[in-house]
């Protein structure tokens, strides 16, 4: 494959691609994300192929191992084009049947297709089921049609367009303007809009400028990031190489996890095409732009997902964070101006550049827009990541998209956020998905999971557990987060367990100021987020832990 | 025996600043002869003298330790330190005779700040002894490597062998009959090779068998070709080791020291590096890590 030198030489092979496709050809796109390959879609997969083989309809049929598609609940997923008909907790007996009967005989298998668990009715197409229906997929949309080691597949559904656009069309300012006026919102946590973020980078002093996708998400309970990396890596790697462009960087890090194998090969995979394409390399497309890509991959702590942590990591040192009295922005890695963000914050690039700032900022709240990626957890019906627009209520995001509680339970209350989030309680669920509201609510977003917890849940228990892990995550580096986590843990510990003493919830939240006030970097900041906001909404709980323990003289006078 | 072959024991002095120290002063301001072999450190107390100083002195290629303090019962300090020194010397004999050198090397006396004479009497007496002896290690017949691979051992598990002597070695009644018949009792003696020599043992097992591991492990080439593959900067130090661990499984010192020479990095990077992850390992691991 020669590299190509222009637009136009994109577009003919993009329709190359598309008139080589036959619409009508039967294609079975096989769920292969965490989830379903957990479920033993790897299984599913060979068991197709076989069958295929033994009927010889190889040229007549496509196989494609996809990304993920979202519904993790009910996999192994399988979805069968040009029909799109939908089928769901597949098993390797199924496959004969499914082939016979659906790919060639165009008929729908009603035991294998969703049913409705309170109707009992039964959906054939994936668009039709409810945790479908309330989404919007911008992002996660074109997962099952893609096979994410191909860069055809993402070609065919309008891929590297925005990148041509901005290269060729438009001017570095011009891409920024755009991705301001769209109000980007850096999705990793913080919620910072990404590009002022991108502005500052673009006029610190130097001419060495790095940008990096933050895939580290160590955060409990958070999926979504590497459904989309390792589902549609070139979706990222579009947006940042766009980013690049508008920074002026030449030089790109991925950041990613060394425990997933599948995401690193489907990177490499990725990075090697998008090369080979003249995607990627010296003078992209023509345009004069030069930039490369390095993957990173990393030991799997906490605080490496923190920026100067992260960034020290990338030089080759322990990953330690500093103070930041100058943003990383603009003395990041070997103190040049460096951008990270979040691998959801890159993949929402090519769709600003495509349709424009105004399409962009026309869905969501009013002070965050677009769609916001999801990971539902915990006591819920339906498992999985949704993507939502901003705005969504959290009662929305659990019952209908969600599927409520199993069991017959009642909801008690939400975390967001993981370790440095918080919880909200079931009186405030109609609170909408927003940056702002949400942290009002002591309960910041983070990266988007969403831990949904039954009324058997203890908050106290919760609030533990977060400390537990973050005391083992603490790089150590600065006092108050280490020690202050610490005394936390201890005092909770004693509380869960029956010793709490009065006066312990006073000391915890005199404990939780000063870590918050003191320490480095935002570990140790938020690191009692989840047991201010537990104690914000859930105090009687830990009150009700402490008077346990009161013997009954004391509690008779 | 010519006068230049002549062997002359090394000897390391630990005194108190108290008693010893100023008796052995005493020693030379009254022109008190004795023979010129130790080389001493002055503390506080003969109590603050730890097994790993002792242990580090015959590493470096003492031939015997002296320590002195002031006599039972007049420490200058409420803690009453030399009572730790008593237990502590105890407990490093016992260490000595287990690992195959000679107790006697080791050697602890109570010298008041008067007694000059006293000093002077013991370091003439205790000199001759350790010339009879031989060199550490030689008069024993241990090979140095060996020598060297028991007190690294040693050295290593100082911090538990403290932790045994606090938590089980304590003689409640502060006399030194007490001590004395403690410490040469049946019940010590049990305690020790329970608690300490099976530790020693196992521990010298197992470094001994990683060394081997270790080196059989080391394929040069292999550990240059993934250097190689991040061009030898010293900005992919995690990746490399990440990608040496893979193979491996885990991070033998030799390969370590490899990496160091091909990225030009310290050592002390990058165990600042291997340590601070959980991912890497210094011992071998099982089949299913």
């Amino acid at each position: 494959m020669p590299r190509m030198n222009s637009a136009s030489e994109l577009e003919e092979l993009r329709n190359g691609v598309l008139s080589a496709r036959d619409p009508d050809k039967p294609s079975i796109a096989i769920c292969a994300g965490m989830g379903c390959l957990g479920h033993g879609s790897g299984r599913i997969i060979s068991a197709f192929e076989e069958e295929i083989d033994k009927k010889d309809f190889k040229t007549k049929v496509d196989i494609r191992a996809t990304g993920c598609h979202g519904y993790c609940e009910k996999g192994p997923m399988v979805v069968i084009y040009p029909e799109e008909i939908c089928y769901v907790e597949v098993t390797p007996k199924d496959i004969p049947d499914i082939v016979s009967q659906t790919v060639l005989g165009k008929k729908v298998i009603g035991r294998l297709t969703y049913t409705d668990p309170d109707t009992g009715e039964k959906t054939a197409h994936q668009s039709e089921i409810p945790f479908y229906k309330k989404q919007m997929r911008h992002l996660m949309g074109s997962n099952p049609k893609i096979d994410p080691r191909s860069i055809d597949d993402y070609l065919a559904v309008g891929g590297y367009s925005a990148l041509s656009k901005s290269l060729l069309e438009m001017s570095p300012e011009k891409v920024l303007e755009e991705i301001k006026k769209a109000n980007l919102r850096g999705r990793g946590g913080g919620g910072f809009p990404a590009g002022r973020k991108w502005e500052t980078a673009r006029n610190a002093p130097g001419k060495e400028k790095y940008v990096i996708v933050n895939s580290h998400e160590g955060e409990l309970g958070a999926f979504m990031d590497r459904a989309i990396l390792s589902g549609n890596p070139h979706s990222v790697l579009e947006g940042l190489i766009i980013g690049a462009y508008a920074v002026g960087s030449h030089q790109g890090f991925i950041y990613a996890r060394h425990d997933a194998p599948q995401l690193k090969n489907n990177i490499d995979m990725a990075l090697a095409k998008a090369e080979e394409y003249g995607l990627l390399g010296k003078n992209i497309l023509g345009s004069g732009f030069n930039f490369h890509v390095e993957v990173h991959l990393d030991i799997g702590i906490f605080v490496s997902g923190e920026s100067s942590a992260l960034m020290r990591s990338i030089e080759g040192n322990p990953p330690e964070p500093r103070p930041k009295y100058i943003h990383t922005s603009v003395r990041g890695i070997w103190k040049k101006p460096s951008v990270l963000n979040n691998v959801e914050t890159w993949a929402n690039v090519p769709l600003i550049i495509n349709k424009g700032s105004e399409w962009y900022s026309s869905t969501g709240s009013e002070r965050s827009k677009g769609t916001k990626l999801v990971s539902l957890s915990g006591n819920i019906a339906n498992t999985g990541v949704a993507e939502v627009p901003f705005g969504t209520t959290v009662r929305e995001i659990v019952y209908g998209i969600g599927g409520g509680i199993p069991n017959g339970k009642k909801l008690k209350a939400v975390h967001f956020g993981g370790p440095m989030g918080g919880s909200i309680p079931e009186s405030l669920l109609d609170t909408p998905l927003d940056f702002d509201e949400l942290s009002k609510l002591g309960a910041s977003i983070g990266a988007g999971s969403m831990l949904v917890l039954d009324e058997d849940t203890s908050m106290v228990d919760l609030a533990r557990y977060f400390l537990h892990f973050l005391s083992n995550e603490s790089c150590g580096k600065c006092v108050p987060c280490r020690e202050g986590i610490r005394q936390m843990l201890k005092i909770l510990t004693n509380i869960r367990d029956g010793n709490g003493r009065e006066g312990d919830i006073e000391l915890l939240e005199e404990i939780s100021e000063v870590t918050g006030a003191a320490s480095l970097c935002a570990l140790g900041k938020t690191a009692a987020d989840p047991l201010r906001s537990t104690l914000r909404y859930f105090r009687d709980e830990y009150e009700a832990n402490i008077d346990k323990v009161k013997s009954p003289a004391e509690k008779r006078e | 025996m010519a006068a230049g072959h002549q062997f002359e024991p090394r000897i390391l002095g630990f005194l108190c600043n108290w008693c010893c120290y100023a008796g052995a002063d005493l020693a030379g301001v009254s022109r008190f002869q004795y023979p010129p072999n130790i080389r001493v450190i002055r503390l506080m107390c003969s109590g603050r003298v730890d097994p790993a100083h002792i242990f580090r002195a015959f590493s470096t290629g003492q031939d015997a330790v002296f320590i002195g303090g002031c006599h039972l019962n007049d420490c200058h300090y409420v803690t009453h330190g030399n009572y730790d020194a008593l237990s502590m010397v105890y407990v490093c004999k016992k260490l000595l005779e287990h690992i195959g050198l000679n107790p006697e090397r080791l050697r602890l006396e109570w010298v008041s700040a008067g007694e000059g004479i006293r000093f002077a009497n013991i370091m003439n007496e205790f000199v001759p002894g350790m010339e009879k002896l031989g060199p550490i290690g030689k008069g024993e017949g241990i090979n140095e490597d060996e020598l060297r691979f028991k007190l690294e051992a040693v050295t290593k598990l100082t911090p538990y062998i403290k932790l045994v002597q606090s938590e089980r070695l304590r003689v409640s009644v502060r006399t030194e009959d007490a001590y004395h018949q403690f410490f040469t009792g049946e019940e010590f003696n049990r305690l020790f090779n329970e608690l300490i020599a099976d530790e020693l043992d196992l521990y010298l097992h197992v470094s001994a068998r990683n060394q081997t591991a270790g080196k059989e492990a080391v394929d040069n080439d292999r550990i240059d070709r993934i250097i190689g593959k991040h061009q030898g900067q010293a900005r992919s130090l995690i990746q490399v080791l990440l990608e040496i661990q893979d193979e491996i499984h885990w991070l033998p010192h030799d390969v370590l020291d490899r990496v160091c020479e091909k990225l030009d990095v310290p050592l002390s990077r990058v165990m600042q590096i291997v340590t601070f992850h959980k991912t890497f390992s210094l011992i071998p691991r099982g089949r299913k890590e």
